[in-house]
């Protein structure tokens, strides 16, 4: 298993968003999280990725502890995700943001950045070309001096997808990629994910509410529903799961009794 | 597009150049009031970049810049009457020891945002200010200390030209080394603060680190203006390291433009003019800047020269 979870719970207050969750991400693999609004997914993001600490539980990658890596360690290794919300770096290009994304795998430090020596040509060039590279494989490699932030919904989405990429993550974590995205561009991104696992051998963690691309491209779905997994396995056994049907109809007048506040506003 | 050491520099490298050479070429044949006025704008062009590095770049606020400053001219005056230091050595040292300032200010900011940082920032200047002129031992007080002119080899900066070339030179290598930072790998992490900690985080931009970095860097090129501007006053006294000075460099970045080496140039080179313009106006300087810094953040928030850049599209 590349990634393990184990009984983590994690509270606000009064409330559980994640409520003793387990949950194993075998490696090469495109695991969706599916459940309604509220239900814990974002917030499991944020735990793997050390934004938020658990309150109990267990987090295993690799067969390293991650609970014990800070946040900016996450990356280096090789864990990287998009947000629900994009978080651009919006008045840089659209190059520029690839690059922050390739930060850690260039190692100039910052009297050699000033100075200009000590190979500084060669790594921004590598960095360069790489970043190029993946914007080819998103379709943006024509956007690279545009402002991120003056691009369209769908390439801004596309633009941190290439950002979390550039380094070649072995776990990717995609917070509602398709959300907003229009039925052209929410098949080229199931095409680029499923690139993504069959050429470059990564494993995708998926939250996602278009239950097109999920059932389409995942091999594993978990069901999350107030913070407690209901239901997993592959698509089409979920797809007919009761306990999921229950889950996603009953859910209006269930989410409008408990509407779940996310402290940072997601 | 590869990316080569020519190739790189040509678009500030050539109008930088022939700004400076063309300056330095005119020098001799201004008078002394004009010069003195122009090695003004050179020590704040210096202030006003370093400042940018952190506020407009990584978007941390500091309202004690001119605390770094006093720390750098103080500093910089007393290794050279205590020490007997040569003049490079004393003046890199006063930089190294505003950087550690701006290093420990640096700490608090990881936790803090905004009104609260600049809360922070604002006592540490006064605090400053406060020590500058209570340790008497040390800094004379409000009596001041002499400074010793400084001496280059054979070359002795006494006079207002000498002094020009020297802050003009000073100016123009700090302009293009912070250039060079910001299209690095360490200027995009600082820029990627700016916008979003949190993804910032995603992409392994170490906060506490660059954060830290930003500000010791910043404090640096305060405390290099100060070791420079000790020359200039030749008699140091606490009066120009207070919080109006602060904010007027503020001014500076906001008017140029936030998050622009121009910008910093351009803010700098006016509001380093402006006050002589209106020499006749003293009593209402701080009225005119104050009034400047809501106007600009209210309407023109990418400064000048970001609205040049809108207009022009480049």
């Amino acid at each position: 298993m590349l990634l393990q979870i184990e009984n983590l719970v994690k509270k606000f207050g009064g409330l559980t968003a994640v409520n003793d969750v387990s949950l194993s991400v075998a490696q090469g693999q495109i695991h969706s999280l599916i459940g309604p609004n509220g239900a814990g997914k974002t917030t499991l993001f944020h735990l793997v990725t050390r934004i938020l600490k658990p309150d109990f539980g267990k987090i295993t990658y690799q067969g390293i502890n991650l609970l014990q890596a800070s946040p900016a360690k996450i990356a280096s290794l090789g864990i990287t995700r998009t947000f629900q919300t994009i978080e651009l770096f919006s008045d840089m290009t659209v190059l520029e943001n690839v690059l922050v994304g390739y930060h850690i795998l260039i190692h100039t430090g910052p009297i050699s950045s000033a100075l200009r020596f000590g190979g500084f040509f060669a790594e921004e060039n590598r960095a360069r070309e790489k970043s190029l590279e993946i914007l080819r494989v998103v379709g943006m490699e024509d956007y690279q001096k545009e402002i991120a932030g003056s691009l369209p919904l769908g390439q801004r989405r596309l633009l941190e997808l290439a950002r979390a990429l550039v380094i070649e993550p072995t776990l990717l974590l995609l917070d509602e990629p398709a959300s907003g995205l229009n039925i052209t561009e929410t098949n080229e991104l199931m095409r680029i994910i499923l690139h993504l696992k069959d050429q470059r051998g990564m494993t995708i963690l998926l939250v996602e509410h278009n239950m097109r691309v999920v059932m389409e491209i995942s091999d594993q779905i978990s069901v999350l529903n107030h913070g407690v997994k209901i239901a997993e396995g592959p698509p089409h056994s979920i797809k007919n799961d009761p306990r999921v049907i229950e889950a996603y109809l009953g859910s209006e007048k269930k989410s409008m009794e408990n509407e779940y506040v996310d402290p940072e506003g997601r | 597009m590869k990316w080569t050491i020519l190739g790189s520099y040509h678009k500030t490298w050539v109008p930088l150049l022939l700004v400076l050479i063309g300056l330095a070429a005119i020098a001799p044949f201004l008078d002394v009031y004009f010069l003195y006025i122009l090695t003004i704008v050179c020590l704040n062009v210096i202030l006003a970049t370093g400042l940018n590095l952190l506020s407009g770049y990584t978007g941390q606020i500091s309202l004690c810049h001119s605390g770094f400053l006093g720390i750098g001219a103080y500093s910089c005056t007393i290794l050279m009457i205590r020490l007997h230091l040569p003049y490079p050595l004393a003046l890199l040292s006063a930089g190294l020891i505003a950087g550690c300032a701006g290093f420990l200010v640096g700490i608090p900011a990881l936790r803090l945002r905004g009104l609260y940082l600049a809360m922070v920032t604002l006592g540490f200047g006064e605090i400053v200010h406060l020590v500058l002129h209570h340790w008497q031992g040390l800094t004379g007080g409000p009596l001041g200390l002499k400074v010793p002119t400084a001496r280059i080899g054979p070359v002795v900066f006494k006079s207002e030209l000498s002094l020009f070339y020297l802050f003009l030179f000073v100016a123009f290598i700090f302009v293009i080394l912070a250039r060079n930072l910001i299209h690095s790998k360490i200027g995009r992490a600082f820029r990627s603060i700016a916008y979003s900690e949190i993804a910032a985080q995603a992409c392994g931009v170490d906060l506490a680190k660059y954060k830290t970095l930003s500000f010791a860097l910043s404090a640096f090129y305060a405390g290099i203006a100060g070791g420079l501007y000790c020359q200039l006053l030749k008699y140091l006294s606490p009066d120009p390291f207070g919080l109006f000075e602060s904010i007027q460099y503020l001014t500076m970045i906001v008017l140029g433009g936030m998050g622009s080496i121009i910008g910093s140039v351009v803010g700098a080179s006016l509001l380093s003019i402006l006050p002589e313009i209106l020499r006749d106006f003293k009593d209402y300087q701080e009225l005119i800047f104050s009034l400047l810094l809501m106007l600009f953040i209210l309407f023109m928030p990418r400064g000048i020269y970001g609205m040049i850049r809108s207009v022009f599209r480049f």
